[in-house]
């Protein structure tokens, strides 16, 4: 910017701007300059990377999420349908690095409970195709949830996920599962992928990609 | 689950930064928000510990009694499932995991509720995970409440005799 007046202040002593530590009088253009630069205080730290839905497919496939801008992803999915008759279905996700979305060796545990049983039974999977969210179930499926994702942009560390779902299946079986899990690579993940290791056509669900700004 | 999140503070220590024994978030709670979401990332450590936790009271002093209860089932990738839970005990712990090697730092994320309200004991859920050597991932799903009614003002994070590394970031649930 070429005033001499800037930011509200004359002469040399202009103070330095960063978010959350904004000082001065600004001017339309200068809120917009400091917008660009990422230098002015916004509110509103879950900022929605993409929203997908489809009433048909057999992967739900996030290929921009932004992974050098957020240390923490969250994703939100509801209404998710799986029809039986395609196997035992185990939902979950994967994620990709270079392009190249890993097949194997995913490592999870998950521990659930339910409407018919009594106290909680978990699962666990050191060298599995996802991350998976804790449901093997060859009935027909209906569920919602969320995971966080960690460390996605980070080169040295593995990536990581946590969440929880609730499941609704056929025959009115109720129950929810919270699962954790990691893809031990190192690499920068690009691309996440949610989709079942029998990869049957889904027939409804929503998802939602959000970044946690300045996590 | 957040509708909007408000950026209030952040604590980071850099790989080069030397190491802390605890992390220390003072004065990040306060009137303006009744919920508070925490972020733990690029979690460093020297040995492979769980992460457990105090609060600070409205003197800056870290609450140390017998006041804390939890529960926490821990969700290994190998061997059983683990759960830890206490009541009228000194912390919460069985949080999260912090690994020793540098790939081995996940993440955790934690709800506070009611924390500034000195009417209110101050309750916690959250969820976490890291790995541990070549064994395998280490994740927590974590419940606690600090049981006196006082106000509560920032929270302490342990576990590490050493953390070399970590970003901890604190929101405000608007």
């Amino acid at each position: 910017m070429s005033k001499s007046n800037k930011y509200g202040y004359s002469g040399v002593d202009i103070p330095t701007q960063a978010a959350f530590a904004n000082v001065g009088k600004f001017d339309p253009a200068e809120i917009n300059e400091l917008v660009q630069e990422d230098k002015w205080t916004q509110y509103g730290q879950l900022e929605l990377i993409e929203t997908q839905s489809s009433t048909s497919y057999t992967e739900m496939t996030f290929s921009d999420i932004k992974e050098t801008t957020y240390n923490v992803h969250v994703l939100q999915f509801s209404n998710v349908k799986m029809p039986s008759g395609a196997g035992t279905h185990y939902p979950g996700f994967r994620f990709s690095q270079g392009g190249t979305f890993n097949t194997s060796n995913y490592d999870y545990a998950a521990s659930w409970f339910s409407l018919t049983g009594s106290g909680n039974s978990s699962v666990r999977n050191s060298n599995h195709g996802n991350i998976a969210v804790g449901i093997g179930s060859s009935h027909s499926l209906n569920f919602s949830g969320y995971a966080y994702f960690y460390n996605l942009g980070d080169s040295i560390r593995y990536s990581y996920a946590t969440g929880q779902i609730v499941l609704s299946e056929t025959g009115g079986t109720v129950f929810n599962s919270y699962f954790s899990g990691a893809s031990p690579y190192t690499s920068q993940v690009d691309g996440i992928k949610f989709m079942s290791t029998n990869t049957p056509t889904m027939t409804s669900g929503t998802f939602s990609l959000y970044g946690i700004r300045y996590s | 689950m957040a509708t909007n999140l408000e950026f209030i503070k952040e604590v980071v220590l850099d790989a080069s930064g030397g190491s802390d024994t605890k992390i220390v978030l003072q004065n990040i709670f306060s009137e303006k928000y009744e919920n508070y979401f925490i972020t733990m990332t690029k979690i460093g450590s020297n040995i492979d510990y769980y992460v457990w936790s105090r609060l600070i009271d409205a003197s800056d002093n870290e609450i140390t009694g017998s006041e804390y209860a939890y529960a926490s089932e821990q969700l290994k990738s190998y061997g059983t499932e683990y759960e830890g839970k206490s009541t009228g005990t000194t912390n919460w712990n069985f949080m999260s995991w912090v690994g020793s090697g540098d790939e081995d730092s996940g993440g955790m994320s934690l709800y506070i509720h009611n924390p500034y309200d000195a009417n209110s004991y101050t309750f916690a859920t959250g969820e976490g995970v890291g790995y541990y050597g070549t064994s395998g991932s280490v994740g927590y799903k974590f419940i606690g409440v600090h049981k006196v009614e006082e106000r509560i003002t920032g929270i302490t994070f342990n576990g590490a005799s050493d953390y070399s590394e970590f970003i901890v970031k604190v929101y405000g649930i608007k």
